[in-house]
């Protein structure tokens, strides 16, 4: 997920510059902390009782937790709100959603790099080397699609196509590929092409369409492409030769847009307004490609082809066997680090002697491992911000106040209960939202703001800022940020952080408990019934942790990352089911299959 | 344009192309022994049939161009301030160290300062990013075409390629640098970082089966996409449209390319494993034969742009010498003070510089028309971090080499606007769309969204 963009109104001298940064968000910052914004008051109650509306960065429509603590429900847009505002809709009642069986776009989404890589690997593999997790592919050969990193999360869908670049590179890269495939094909005896005697092109051509087909393709070719392959080797056979022609029919099935782009599109073409439902085989590589980031499996795939991927009982089970333990799945692990954006810590440079932002990634890596080992189907997002567990290593012990686990040793500790409560108080993202040598109180508030509550703060406005007062030793951060308070048109997005940021002002810029001591009291506000004082790091993160705010974002961003998109209006029900099933026992595999379960996964609606 | 078939067959024997001739007019050296191009221009030169079209390169690299340590000549620096009225410096000057390498050039040459572009979407700090060649907002998301990419969708049409888009970063290959190219809102433009991937993209074979082979491919994606697009709507039909669009144009280039051909010698060996400099100068070196042989108008390189704290490990080459060697010559600089700022980013500069003074002494060596390639070349330098690496975005300096067929006033000068909210600033935007008149591709609202006073074309810029 992107990390929230600097702040408006700080002047912190040094930042990290990898944001990933939406134009909507950009946009908004025209606007916003002028305190002219929707007639919200500067100054006046964060997140409150305003009226939500603001868009969140990125996203085609607002969205996030309601302020008074209900679950989390998709915004709607055409409002006009101050910062920190959320969604305006009301959540649905369960009454509302009893029945109501909302429908996702139909829409194709172009595969990421990576799962390009796996789906040619099982082209030469078969499906079964998918169980191993073991993906190769011919020496040489590789995929031409550049990553698509610029929306709020990888998954998402977009706008991504290809561009020339890819095009050119793609018709070099899938040349390689698709003679390496003919002649392994040759080598083969139980192939068509491998056969003796050998059959007719058009037969083999067919043959052998169907069969590599419907691995890139995931799904059975039908007739006319069948047909449309087998011509394309007879027409060309003559001029070309066998092979190059089999080898052309390869790359145009490599370059394909069945190939390159996941269809959502449903069993037939709706007319406006009408819903289907997605394919059986849709479902499969949907499925597949969120977990494994590769083609359906010997047995998904079993179950598309025998009727067996229908009712949620199904699916569900499909589910649970792909995300298998939950801290070892590739799309789990993704989600949180880019909904954390813990990764962030390996972009900030510091001068400390010693210091190894890539040990502190891995560490907190760990961390959320273990949280998902012990935790991912028991109170997972509370385990994950109150836990004190941490891993440690030789040359990181003491930025944890932790014992020396021994040199290439990583060591599994209880920090301190005074010290140390969940992820937000781990090294890695304290350094991930620090400067050179600096705290960065200010982004760390608007982290809290923007990814744990949902509570969008825009970026800087065009006008000119105050400067904060310069950094001296003896000057604490609170009362350089008091330059926030004191004008009203940066105070109405400040309040939104500061007081959160500072609270842990008791962590040096590395992550190092401060001997000093520093005021790190404040207020939590907008998280509805978690909602008051805190006296430092630890009771923010516990009362975050039991905000019922924090957990509907958390389920809303699942939904966001898992299905590929921002929220639509239509999003309520599935959204509030999806938290039911969440926060009944904070079991994360039970949120997953529940989206994947839901109407707005398997229903699609023509616009 | 010229068949390249057709003159083939009608030139006289000692008109051969001669690989070692080439190389050695192309000033290239080891480093790039592994090009042989046949360029369409020598051909043409050797036969007096001269195109005529112009040039542009953008040259970015990150850590920022520094008026007071860097750019400005010693007897014009003057603090945090830019100086109203407009200065427009005669050419007697010293020349700054970090131009050496382009000093050749200085009389076709501009030294601009003074020219504001604050449309970031975050507050004060290091790269624009994107906005760096938009002036729009969006750094790391693009809210408008760069400038590179505007310009060469009003040039770049009939080219093989539309543009040579390649950068380094200080990692190994393929890890990310800052991406600035951007062919339109939300539409980030991709280039190379690995120099094996740009050869084979401008010089390698492509797919299997040759012309005809390639024919078929083509006409096959076409009805794959012509079949799922029918189910589609909307912006989802819009993805396809622009994959059916990608493969005409492709097509379309490829046929230039066939009528223009640009062919090469071995590929380059170990390049994934070079020095940074090294590949960077490789690269450098294709996009020149690219530009050389009329493959491309257009070439942007994006070195070691965006938040470079740990960048200059790589320059160690660079650093032999100097009193940085036995320091190793590590990361922030842009944390130093100016005793060492200076000369380290002259170090980077110059390097960077001196890849640009080789692009011009190839083109230089090319005749066209009445003069050279050079001539009808525009060349500019900037940071994407504006004036420093903690930057204020309120100046950019640019060096600007060339004159794009006589179209800009690059005779030497110095100029340097007011600063922002000053009766006679001009903006970045302001001055792209000076570039973009000059290479013919006038415009008088590029980046024109409300964020900096966009004017049009700045008049005394043009000849």
């Amino acid at each position: 997920m992107t990390r929230p963009s600097r702040s408006p109104c700080t002047r912190l001298p040094h930042s990290v510059a990898h944001t990933r940064l939406a134009l909507a968000s950009a946009l908004t910052a025209v606007v916003a902390c002028s305190g002219e914004i929707g007639g919200t008051a500067a100054g006046g109650p964060p997140g409150g009782t305003a009226a939500p509306g603001g868009a969140a960065p990125g996203s085609a429509t607002s969205g996030g937790a309601t302020p008074g603590g209900g679950p989390a429900v998709p915004g709607a847009s055409g409002g006009t709100a101050g910062p920190g505002t959320t969604g305006p809709v009301p959540t649905p009642s369960p009454a509302a959603c009893q029945g109501a069986r909302p429908a996702g776009p139909r829409r194709i989404v172009r595969l990421t790099p990576v799962q390009v890589r796996r789906t040619v690997s099982v082209l030469f593999n078969g499906r079964a080397s998918i169980k191993g997790g073991l993906f190769r592919l011919p020496a040489g050969v590789d995929t031409p699609l550049q990553p698509t990193d610029d929306d709020r999360f990888s998954t998402y869908a977009g706008s991504h196509t290809l561009s020339d670049i890819e095009l050119r590179s793609g018709i070099g890269q899938t040349g390689g590929i698709a003679r390496a495939l003919v002649a392994q094909l040759r080598a083969t005896k139980s192939e068509c092409l491998g056969a003796t005697p050998r059959p007719a092109v058009d037969v083999c051509a067919a043959t052998v369409a169907a069969s590599k087909g419907e691995i890139l393709f995931r799904r059975p070719l039908d007739p006319a492409e069948v047909d449309h392959y087998r011509g394309l080797v007879a027409a060309n056979a003559g001029a070309l030769g066998e092979d190059a022609a089999y080898a052309l029919m390869f790359q145009a099935m490599l370059l394909a847009p069945q190939t390159l782009f996941r269809t959502e599109l449903g069993t037939a073409t709706p007319a406006a307004g009408q819903v289907t439902s997605l394919t059986p085989f849709e479902v499969a590589a949907a499925l597949s490609y969120a977990f494994l980031d590769a083609p359906p499996d010997d047995e998904l795939w079993t179950a598309a082809k025998s009727g067996a991927l229908a009712t949620p009982a199904q699916i569900a089970a499909q589910v649970a066997r792909l995300a298998g333990a939950l801290d070892k799945n590739d799309g789990v692990q993704r989600f949180l680090v880019e909904h954390f954006t813990y990764d962030q810590v390996q972009t900030v440079f510091k001068t400390v002697p010693g210091y190894d932002p890539a040990l502190l990634y891995d560490e907190v890596k760990r961390f959320v491992a273990d949280t998902l080992a012990t935790n991912g189907r028991k109170d997972f997002l509370r385990t994950l911000l109150t836990s004190r567990t941490a891993f440690v290593s030789h040359t990181t012990f003491a930025l944890y106040g932790a014992a020396d686990p021994g040199a290439n040793m990583v060591g599994r500790v209880q920090l301190p209960t005074t010290d140390r409560a969940g992820l937000l108080t781990q090294p890695a993202f304290l350094a991930a939202y620090s400067d050179m040598d600096t705290n960065e109180p200010v982004q760390r508030g608007r982290f809290i703001s923007t990814n744990l509550l949902c509570r969008p703060v825009p970026p800087v406005p065009i006008a000119m800022v105050p400067p904060l007062p310069p950094t001296t030793a003896d000057t604490p951060m609170r009362d350089r940020l008091a330059v926030h308070r004191k004008d009203p048109g940066c105070a109405v997005c400040h309040t939104l952080m500061d007081p959160m940021g500072l609270a842990f002002e008791a962590y040096d810029d590395t992550g190092k408990v401060r001997t000093t001591k520093v005021d790190t009291s404040g207020m939590l506000t907008g998280a509805g019934t978690a909602d008051g004082p805190f006296a430092n790091a630890v009771e923010l993160s516990q009362r975050l942790a039991s905000s019922p705010v924090v957990e509907g974002c958390f389920v809303l961003n699942s939904l966001r990352y898992w299905l590929g998109r921002d929220e639509r209006d239509a999003d309520g029900c599935a959204i509030a089911g999806a938290q039911a099933a969440y926060g009944a026992g904070g079991d994360y595999l039970a949120l997953l299959q529940n989206l994947f379960t839901s109407s707005v996964f398997l229903d699609r609606k023509a616009e | 344009m010229k068949n390249q078939n057709t003159m083939r067959t009608t030139r006289p024997t000692s008109a051969r192309f001669d690989r070692r001739r080439f190389l050695e007019r192309l000033g290239l050296g080891a480093g790039a022994a592994v090009l042989a191009p046949v360029a369409e221009a020598l051909v043409s030169e050797a036969w007096g049939q001269t195109p005529t079209r112009k040039r542009f390169v953008v040259y970015l690299c990150g850590g920022g161009l520094s008026p007071f340590f860097n750019f400005t000549p010693p007897e014009f620096v003057n603090g945090d301030d830019t100086t109203s009225p407009v200065l427009n410096a005669p050419k007697a000057y010293t020349w700054p160290v970090m131009l050496k390498p382009l000093e050749r050039y200085r009389n076709s040459m501009m030294l601009i300062d003074g020219l504001a572009n604050e449309a970031r979407a975050s507050g004060i700090g290091h790269s624009m990013g994107y906005a760096s060649l938009t002036c729009v907002p969006g750094q790391t998301t693009p809210g408008g075409p760069s400038i590179d990419q505007y310009i060469a969708g009003k040039i770049g049409a009939t080219t093989a390629r539309k543009s040579v888009l390649f950068g380094v970063s200080g990692g190994p290959v393929g890890s990310q640098a800052t991406r600035v190219f951007a062919s339109a809102a939300q539409q980030p433009e991709p280039f190379f970082l690995d120099a094996d991937r740009l050869y084979d993209d401008l010089f390698g074979a492509l797919g299997s089966g040759g012309t005809a082979g390639r024919q078929a491919l083509l006409d096959s994606l076409r009805f794959d996409i012509k079949r799922l697009s029918g189910a589609l709507a909307g912006p989802e039909r819009t993805k396809l449209d622009v994959y059916l669009a990608t493969i005409d144009d492709f097509q379309n280039r490829e046929k230039a390319l066939q009528a223009n051909a640009c062919n090469a010698g071995a590929a380059p060996v170990g390049a994934a494993a070079m020095r940074f400099e090294d590949r960077l100068s490789l690269m450098n070196d294709m996009a020149t034969v690219a530009l050389s042989c009329n493959m491309t108008s257009v070439v942007g390189v994006s070195c070691m742009t965006g938040n470079p704290h740990s960048f200059f490990p790589v320059w160690k080459k660079n650093t032999e010498g100097t009193q940085f060697a036995d320091k190793g010559f590590n990361g922030g600089i842009g944390h130093s003070p100016g005793p060492i700022q200076g000369p380290a980013m002259d170090i980077v500069h110059g390097y960077n510089a001196s890849l640009i003074a080789r692009t011009a002494d190839a083109l230089s060596k090319i005749k066209e028309g009445n003069g050279t390639a050079f001539d009808n070349t525009v060349a500019i330098y900037l940071s994407d971090n504006a004036e420093a690496h903690h930057a204020n975005h309120k100046r950019w300096p640019m060096v600007v080499v060339g004159t794009a067929g006589g179209k800009l006033r690059s005779d030497g000068r110095f100029v340097r606007y007011p600063k922002k909210g000053d009766p006679g600033n001009r903006s970045v935007a302001d001055f792209y769309c000076t570039l973009a008149t000059a290479v013919g591709a006038p415009t008088s609202d590029f980046g024109n969204n409300g964020w900096e006073k966009v004017t049009g074309p700045i008049a005394e810029l043009l000849a």
